[in-house]
């Protein structure tokens, strides 16, 4: 049977050594480790119907995987079956600048990317804050996006086409490289988002924009939390709005290890524009503020307060071995509030976690402190961790605003989605009926106990 | 990160000067240290296979965030590629070995032994501190313990234990050609506290020899008082440390460190990142330890070596793995060559990011790629290439003479690659 997939990618591209399948068998989510029975890596995109064709005849359970940085579980292959590594797909395949899109591999990595349009002078506001090394076909998946969302949308806004291989290995073309279309149910919004339970993504059809001529970054100690939100609406009402905003609480900085840290939180905000715009915005967001700040304009001052802003996320992440990363959202207003709760509800839970939040658009990203290993804690880490979602949806928000559902959160999807869940599964069911693609993920199958519903 | 790059090289100038200094006072107390010091330490440590669970906890730290996955400039070069190639892949495989779930295979052992030069890019990528190039170390420990060692490496190791190289060159012809430059001898009872101590590289590899003669012509011309061992110099042992073989490395250690205490060596001076190295991290803490960049910017500074005006060149500077990532040692190269008239500098590796790498380093000068394999080397001249350089200068024999054999067998306008040493030497006023 593995020479069927040998005949299509080239012997040497389908691994199956004990050691090349451990490589596999995890994420960034420490819960769930699982072999796959084999890798295949194919070379073309031309290669992925006939892999897709032949795992379903086989029976064979198929998760697409890009560079692995999902927090979910999502390429683990909890059922055994094939990776199909899509990281060597990674060609841009056209910039058509006067169009302002781009046509791309599914592995493309979003820095790649970047580096390819400054050519241009064009960019893509969508990069993940793992946009080193995460792949544009990943994010896609994911329904993901990053910290630029708030004035640019989520990748889900950017992407204009998609080319996606079905369960069976039939190919089909969904949406349009035109800036609007009519023509039909709305299926590209479906595959976005439906973390490789349906079918490959194969080719990306993503939205450009011109490069701004000046970007500037505010740096702010705040006196409250609540003067971060009070700001963002003046600004939103005057036509200022930030293309990321940034609020760290306190605590979180002093478990980073900023001790002295002398203020509520601190406030991260980009504007990017014309220049006298953006000066015109960073003066007034200084205006509206009380506590210290600063205003980076320079292009080097501005890397190194987004460097050492991004440290806080890893200097969280290495407290313990086997960090758990959260991405609830509340709306935007709520945040301050939601902040302290959190807090409430970790230290209650005897969880260490740190709080970051894209203030803009009501993402909070929590990073957990567990050791899997310790079962004790582990189980501790669970139970805050459905409280988290418990909190976060009585605060009209949501489980996850940009990583995906996984298996981390599989569990829990239910609490949110109610009767829409039912109708995913009849979804998935006509499309994979077989359940080969990406199978035990997102909810997707009754767990035990459960009513079929 | 440019910022963070002025910042390593800034501290790292000073902080070398300084051990320096503080050393030198205290030398003969440092003398005790060597004989009850990290190589004692080394003799007793104990294996991998041995100490699972200390090695598990450090593959343990891995977040399996993948911000490695960028930085290695090997991941890509030969199949198969993907996940396998990574320096996370490799941090889950030894995961599943040091927890009992995975027997190293073929794969496996080919994969610790080739894909890795120890440059540490992936460490400097790491957001959590994974200590990656010690992990392969221990890696290469276990799998030479089980026999498990390519052929050439093997032979490598051999010849260190029998000639005290890995070529299996005579020793009585090491470093024949410093005599013929009338270099003081300590074997021949010569007496200087300085010893230039020169490597394996340098004794037998013609085009290394070039550039460690500019080295020692460099250090006669501004009047250094300084030696060499001549025949008697033994290999540093850090490549066998590279490769696995702690046993060896710590047997050349005590050699070195015992002919350096016959002949009152107070300062060792090397031509080569490696020994460097070796002697600086892995060797107790014993007398001042000087890089060669280190040792001449003071030289050039207070005027005891004066550059003439030169034809104007782009010289783009390579850090060497084991000088830059393993030391700290960024400015003082740069500092020199800033010093040359007619030199403007380029930045080839403004991001340390993938591709820079010459290939040579952590045991793979005797661990050849597979056939066929994409070579970071030619990456490294074809990017310098296209930023406009017309020479690529390293400073270590490892980068020499692996840039200088990419140049040779790579396809079209190549920049030419020079010792930082000869730069010197040839623009010196006379």
């Amino acid at each position: 049977m593995l020479e069927e997939f040998a005949r299509v990618v080239g012997a040497e591209n389908v691994l199956v050594a004990p050691s090349q399948r451990t490589c596999y068998a995890a994420d960034f989510y420490p819960g769930e480790r699982h072999l796959p029975a084999a890798v295949v890596v194919p070379r073309r995109v031309v290669e992925v119907p006939a892999v897709v064709r032949l795992a379903y005849r086989y029976g064979l359970p198929l998760v697409p995987r890009g560079s692995g940085t999902s927090v979910t579980g999502g390429v683990v292959p909890v059922r055994g079956g094939l990776i199909l590594d899509l990281s060597r797909l990674n060609h841009v395949l056209r910039v058509d600048a006067p169009n302002l899109y781009a046509v791309l591999e599914p592995g493309v990595v979003w820095a790649d990317l970047n580096r390819a349009l400054a050519g241009h002078g064009l960019f893509t506001p969508a990069t993940p804050g793992s946009g080193r090394v995460s792949t544009v076909g990943g994010s896609v998946a994911c329904g993901g996006s990053g910290m630029r969302s708030l004035k640019y949308g989520t990748v889900r806004e950017q992407v204009l086409a998609l080319t996606v291989v079905l369960p069976g290995g039939e190919a089909i073309h969904l949406g349009s490289r035109t800036a609007k279309t009519a023509c039909g149910y709305a299926l590209k919004d479906l595959f976005i988002g439906a973390e490789g339970t349906l079918g490959v993504i194969t080719e990306v059809t993503l939205k450009l924009w011109p490069r701004p001529a000046a970007t500037v970054v505010v740096e702010a100690e705040l006196e409250a939390l609540e003067e971060a939100t009070t700001a963002l609406g003046v600004l939103r009402r005057e036509g200022m709005t930030p293309a990321a905003y940034e609020l760290v609480p306190a605590a979180t900085l002093r478990l980073a290890g900023r001790a002295d840290f002398p203020a509520a939180g601190l406030l991260m905000a980009e504007f990017d524009g014309a220049e006298a715009e953006v000066d015109r915005a960073g003066a007034r967001l200084g205006q509206l503020l009380r506590g210290p700040r600063w205003v980076w304009a320079d292009a080097a001052a501005r890397a190194d307060a987004w460097r050492r802003f991004g440290e806080i996320y890893f200097c969280l992440a290495r407290l313990k071995p086997s960090p758990v990363a959260e991405d609830v959202g509340v709306p935007v207003a709520e945040v301050p509030r939601a902040l302290r709760l959190l807090e409430e509800l970790f230290r209650s839970h005897g969880v260490e976690a740190g709080l970051m939040s894209h203030a803009g658009d009501g993402t909070i990203h929590c990073v957990l402190s567990a050791d899997r290993e310790d079962a004790a804690a582990w189980a501790q880490v669970r139970a805050a961790r459905a409280a988290l979602y418990r909190l976060v949806l009585e605060l009209g928000g949501t489980l996850t605003t940009e990583h995906g559902l996984g298996i981390s959160r599989a569990p829990f999807a239910r609490w949110q989605l109610g009767g829409a869940q039912r109708l995913m599964r009849q979804i998935k069911q006509a499309v994979d009926p077989q359940n080969l693609m990406n199978p035990g993920k997102m909810g997707l199958e009754p767990a035990a106990g459960e009513d079929a519903g | 990160m440019r910022a963070k790059k002025a910042a390593l090289r800034g501290g790292t100038g000073r902080s070398s000067q300084k051990q320096g200094e503080k050393v030198g006072k205290k030398n003969s107390m440092r003398r005790k240290v060597t004989r009850t010091g990290m190589l004692e330490k080394l003799k007793k440590s104990v294996p991998v296979s041995e100490n699972r669970e200390g090695e598990r906890a450090r593959t343990r730290q891995c977040v399996r965030c993948g911000l490695c996955l960028a930085a290695c400039p090997l991941s890509g070069a030969w199949p198969p590629a993907g996940e396998v190639a990574t320096p996370r892949g490799k941090v889950a495989m030894l995961q599943g070995f040091l927890a009992g779930e995975l027997v190293p295979d073929t794969f496996f052992a080919a994969e610790f032994w080739q894909r890795c030069t120890l440059c540490r890019a992936c460490e400097t990528a790491c957001p959590v501190g994974v200590p990656v190039a010690e992990l392969v170390v221990g890696a290469r420990r276990w799998l030479l313990e089980q026999g498990k060692v390519p052929a050439t490496a093997a032979g490598a190791l051999r010849s260190l234990r029998l000639y005290g190289n890995p070529w299996r060159r005579p020793p009585a012809e090491r470093h024949a050609w410093a005599a013929l430059l009338g270099l003081k001898d300590y074997a021949r009872g010569a007496r200087a506290e300085t010893l230039l101590y020169l490597g394996c590289l340098a004794a037998y590899d013609p085009r290394a020899q070039r550039a460690a003669r500019a080295l020692a012509q460099l250090l006669l011309a501004a009047g250094v008082d300084f030696a060499v061992l001549g025949a008697a110099e033994v290999c540093c042992g850090r490549e066998a440390y590279s490769l696995g073989e702690e046993g060896l490395f710590v047997w050349l250690a005590e050699k070195n460190l015992e002919l350096w205490r016959r002949h009152g060596v107070r300062r060792v001076v090397t031509f080569s990142p490696h020994c460097y190295d070796a002697f600086k991290n892995l060797y107790p803490p014993w007398g001042e330890v000087w890089h060669y960049s280190d040792f001449l910017a003071p030289l050039v500074e207070n005027g005891r070596l004066r550059f003439a005006p030169g034809p104007s060149r782009r010289v783009a500077y390579h850090d060497p793995c084991h000088l830059g990532r393993h030391n700290g040692v960024y400015e003082a190269p740069r500092a020199l060559l800033r010093q040359l008239p007619g030199v403007t500098l380029v930045e080839v590796g403004a991001e340390y990011g993938p591709g820079v790498c010459c290939e040579a380093g952590g045991g793979r000068m005797w661990l050849p790629a597979p056939a066929g394999s994409r070579s970071p080397a030619h990456d490294l001249l074809r990017r310098a290439a296209a930023l406009g350089a017309e020479v690529v200068a390293v400073a270590c024999p490892f980068c020499l003479v692996s840039l200088d054999g990419a140049v040779q067998t790579g396809q079209g306008d190549l920049p030419a690659v020079t010792e930082l040493a000869e730069l010197l030497w040839g623009a010196l006023a006379r």
